[in-house]
């Protein structure tokens, strides 16, 4: 039986844009040279996992897509490195729920672990530990690429730096990423110690996460409706790995266990109301009072600190049918807190309210030229796309933010305009020139690629 | 010693649900399919999630000329307590006048499945227990002009399951027909309604509990049962002037 190509409707996580696209499944990596084949046919390809990346990466309008939602294998465990070999489209969650018994979890995860690691490679995602731990490329051992020619390329840091670079962040532009080897750290148990500290302004909550704190994560929610002297007030979260004698005691006989959660699915989108910003306003000063400032920690699951949206199976359904635009930037250390303000005084000035803004402070940067994560801080912010007035304030934010030496990541953004990309990432000709080496057809564009002129005119 | 099941056709998606829901509770699996790299990944994911004990076995039902071999080499670890034969594939368009594809559709569906089963017979006798499962369609209930070649293999299959369960019958040994409808893998990908898809871990849970209660004829999911008693009942006269696909 030859795979098909079946037309979908395809949108990103943040539910904008959607368009229609010719689906691919192979169901086994044997298969995926044979449906990059079919998917070319439609004139282009990309690969897309499972659909988490919030805006148009894992799109090609009217082009071929490769889905490798299906290769969800387990291939290899070295339980004495904590080497982990697995099919591209593994999600995160599976990783986590086989590493954890065995003592060990992911170096570097995002907040959600609906991702795939091969969508977590290709975004070279970073979590809250990026100022100790890097983004994950960076943890990430080997990986087999198919590229254009129909060629399977093991890539290596130190045997391919070219292509592993390239295809680290390179929003499966180089080809599909068909297994992963990532290297897992240790841990003592399913526990995470967490001490939330309240911060009154922006001033305190840069002053907080400049300062050498020792747990590896940290994060701070801001409030995003807090106007005038309250503007940028947070709650920082920091967190580390509980030891088992930090565990209460019927916990402690079982350290690595996940206290099983049903996640709900909200079977309808709430009417619009419910997002307005008066609700917003209420639900985070409720949120923030919730907190005391105490530094006496807290020992809680895994689960709902680093994915406590996961509570809630399909939470980009709050939005209802206009989606949302997730908006994050990062920034260089000097520029960051004066931009930050200006982009929160103009959201709030308009009463774009959030549930969800964090800032978290970022380490050096990789060697990959599209990799998001740099020296500096980053803040991201969901908002709802209620109307088309957001579209303006956002696109002068990017001009500030470009100007300032900051950047929009690429895996959450729908709406960039081209002209800036290169001023954000000044590797990319660089970056699209070696793509032309392995791929001078240019087989392998998106949606996103398109729009941002990635690979060039 | 852990209970052993033979899964023929672990590569496709139902085939590798099941096995992972045996894997899951403890049972040492025999995995049988064509592709040997395709197999290996399928075994290498059992084993690190399960850690259950997997033996590989190629075997492309596609040549019945090896089937027999392949059915005796599921013997080298011991008679298997349950055998499910889930291995299926749809015909080529324009089937109907290609001899090879129906020779190729009418071996995988069904001549090889025979073949196969044939060594196992004599062992899986006296044992506790012991079930034999094969993965039909609702396409066997009735040829419809759209896929007839594969219908009338799986028809074949339904017969044959039929009186092996009356030979097997006196020894202890129950044999399931399982009409499976539409489930999502690569075979319907793109071409069911979604509505009346369901996916390969419903589909293997369905016919797990199956096995397990001895059924006899069962539908996968159940309202098939339904949908293909009232296209059974047309009669022949009105079904063939219908513009079903």
């Amino acid at each position: 039986m030859p795979l098909r190509a079946v037309e979908m409707g395809l949108s990103g996580w943040a539910g904008r844009p959607r368009e229609r696209s010719w689906v691919v499944r192979p169901e086994h990596r044997t298969e995926v040279a044979e449906a990059l084949r079919v998917a070319m046919a439609r004139g282009s390809a990309v690969a897309r996992g499972r659909g988490t990346a919030y805006g148009d990466v894992a799109m090609n309008r009217h082009g071929g897509v490769v889905a490798t939602d299906r290769l969800r294998r387990l291939l290899a465990f070295q339980s004495d490195t904590g080497l982990l070999t697995c099919e591209a489209g593994v999600p995160l969650r599976d990783v986590v729920e086989f590493a954890l018994p065995r003592g060990f979890f992911p170096a570097v995860t995002p907040g959600t672990w609906k991702a795939t690691v091969g969508g977590c490679l290709a975004c070279d995602v970073h979590g809250k530990n990026h100022h100790v731990a890097g983004s994950f490329a960076q943890h990430v051992t080997e990986f087999r690429l198919l590229t254009a020619s129909g060629d399977v390329v093991v890539c290596t840091q130190e045997g391919t730096p070219e292509l592993f670079w390239a295809t680290a962040g390179g929003l499966g532009l180089t080809g599909v990423i068909l297994d992963v080897t990532l290297r897992l750290r240790r841990v003592a148990t399913s526990a995470v110690r967490v001490r939330y500290r309240k911060l009154a302004d922006l001033d305190a909550t840069f002053a907080a996460l400049e300062e050498d704190e020792p747990e590896p994560y940290s994060v701070a929610w801001l409030d995003v409706l807090a106007r005038g002297k309250k503007l940028g007030r947070s709650v920082l979260m920091l967190g580390d790995h509980a030891a088992p004698g930090e565990l209460p005691p019927p916990w402690r006989s079982a350290p690595f266990a996940l206290p099983p959660t049903r996640a709900i699915r909200l079977p309808f989108a709430p009417p619009p109301g419910v997002l307005s910003a008066p609700a917003v306003r209420l639900f985070n000063a409720f949120f923030y009072r919730r907190f005391s400032s105490r530094d006496e920690p807290v020992v809680q699951g895994l689960r709902p600190y680093f994915y406590p949206l996961e509570a809630i199976d399909n939470f980009n359904r709050l939005y209802g049918k206009p989606g949302f635009v997730e908006y994050q930037v990062a920034l260089p250390r000097a520029a960051a807190r004066d931009v930050f303000r200006t982009i929160l005084e103009r959201l709030s000035a308009r009463g774009y309210g959030s549930f969800l803004a964090v800032v978290k402070r970022l380490g050096a940067g990789n060697q990959a030229p599209l990799s998001f994560p740099s020296d500096g801080y980053t803040v991201a912010i969901d908002i709802p796309a209620r109307d088309e007035r957001l579209f303006p304030i956002l696109s002068s934010l990017d001009e500030l933010v470009a100007m300032q030496g900051g950047r929009v990541y690429l895996a959450k953004d729908a709406r960039l305009d081209a002209r800036l990309v290169d001023a954000m990432y000044p590797g990319r000709a660089e970056w699209a020139a070696l793509l032309d080496r392995f791929d001078p057809e240019r087989c392998f564009t998106s949606s996103l690629s398109r729009r941002l002129a990635l690979r060039g005119h | 010693m852990a209970s052993r099941a033979v899964i023929v056709g672990a590569t496709s998606a139902v085939g590798e649900a099941l096995a992972a829901s045996y894997a899951r509770d403890g049972w040492a699996l025999t995995v049988v399919a064509r592709d040997p790299a395709a197999l290996a990944s399928v075994a290498s994911n059992l084993r690190l999630r399960y850690g259950c004990d997997v033996l590989e076995l190629h075997f492309d039902a596609g040549d019945p000329a090896t089937a027999e071999a392949a059915g005796r080499a599921c013997l080298a670890a011991g008679a298997p307590d349950v055998v499910i034969y889930a291995v299926g594939c749809n015909a080529a368009d324009g089937a109907v006048e290609d001899p090879t594809e129906i020779a190729l559709v009418h071996s995988v569906n069904f001549g090889s499945a025979a073949a196969f089963t044939a060594p196992l017979l004599r062992h899986l006798g006296g044992r506790r227990d012991a079930a034999l499962a094969f993965i039909s369609s609702v396409a066997g209930d009735r040829g419809r002009k759209a896929n007839f070649i594969y219908g009338s293999a799986k028809a074949a299959l339904n017969a044959y399951a039929q009186g092996l369960r009356a030979l097997l019958h006196p020894a202890g040994v129950s044999v399931t027909t399982v009409k499976l409808g539409y489930v999502d893998s690569r075979m319907s990908f793109g071409l069911a309604p979604l509505a009346l898809t369901i996916s390969a871990e419903r589909a293997a849970r369905c016919i797990r509990t199956a096995v397990e209660r001895r059924r006899e004829v069962v539908y996968v999911p159940g309202f098939w049962r339904a949908i293909m008693t009232v296209i059974r009942a047309i009669p022949e006269g009105i079904f063939k002037r219908l513009p079903l696909p």
